[in-house]
């Protein structure tokens, strides 16, 4: 319980390192104080509301908008997930084009299937696999950041 | 008497009301809330909640300053806070500037009481 309490906050604070150390120690005193005084730990949960709202009014005491460090975070995020997809399928697409001319495969084959059966691994999968990863990760973000927004 | 005119009342005074706790003497986190809701029953429940946050203003404003030290009961090691110079000049004119305040306040009431409730 304390430990999930915890980790929820970690997860939901965006501060520096350190800063954020110090106030897991804090949280980690909290709920030894209280429990040596006899206390149990849903009793100090109550006590600090919800990982979310303490996250947020402890963030706000540091000049940080807890929420707007997020959007920043999950924008940069998706704007460099999908640059980095982007980048990937050209050169997968490139890759595949290049060598449709150089094996001189015919015709209207489709030349996906025929890497598959010729090659077994090919290391132009990779750039695929990424691509479509980082083109999901983008719009993950994306999401995010559009909810954020919206809230 | 919860309503959130009260809340804001109660936001605004903390700060000073931890000042006051800190500069007795070092205190630390578990002591302070003891001490809030021992002695002021008016605040309501102190809440770590609402508490910390306002420590963590008052440490980024030098005003109060920590230091970890074996607790006197038993072994662990916990945060003991205390007031900087800074703290103890803001706190002064807090105090100065609450009296003045007071009065004024106590006056707009009295006044009411003497002609508005009348009516």
């Amino acid at each position: 319980m304390r430990e999930e309490y915890i980790s929820q906050v970690k997860k939901e604070l965006s501060l520096s390192k350190r800063t954020k150390n110090e106030i897991i120690r804090d949280l980690n005193e909290i709920f030894s104080s209280a429990v040596e005084n006899g206390e149990t730990e849903e009793q100090v949960i109550r006590r600090l509301g919800t990982p979310k709202e303490f996250a947020d009014s402890t963030a706000e005491q540091f000049g940080k908008d807890n929420r707007l460090n997020k959007l920043k975070k999950a924008t940069v995020i998706s704007a460099i997930s999908a640059i980095i997809g982007i980048i990937s399928f050209v050169i997968y697409i490139l890759a595949v084009s290049g060598r449709k001319q150089s094996e001189g495969v015919i015709g209207q084959a489709n030349s996906a299937t025929d890497i598959v059966v010729e090659g077994g691994f090919d290391p132009i999968y990779v750039f695929m696999t990424v691509g479509i990863v980082c083109v999901l990760l983008g719009i993950i973000f994306a999401n995010k950041a559009f909810k954020l927004r919206k809230k | 008497m919860d309503n959130r005119y009260v809340q804001q009342f109660k936001k605004g005074s903390l700060e000073m009301i931890l000042l006051c706790l800190i500069g007795r003497r070092e205190t630390y986190g578990y002591e302070i809330i003891t001490n809030l809701n021992e002695k002021g029953s008016v605040l309501g429940y102190a809440r770590e909640g609402t508490v910390y946050p306002i420590l963590y203003r008052l440490q980024e404003g030098e005003l109060i300053t920590c230091r970890m030290a074996p607790a006197a009961a038993n072994g662990g090691l916990k945060k003991y806070y205390s007031l900087t110079e800074k703290g103890r000049e803001v706190l002064n004119e807090l105090i100065s500037f609450w009296s003045g305040y007071v009065d004024c306040v106590n006056g707009f009431i009295a006044d009411y009481q003497k002609e508005g409730a009348l009516k």
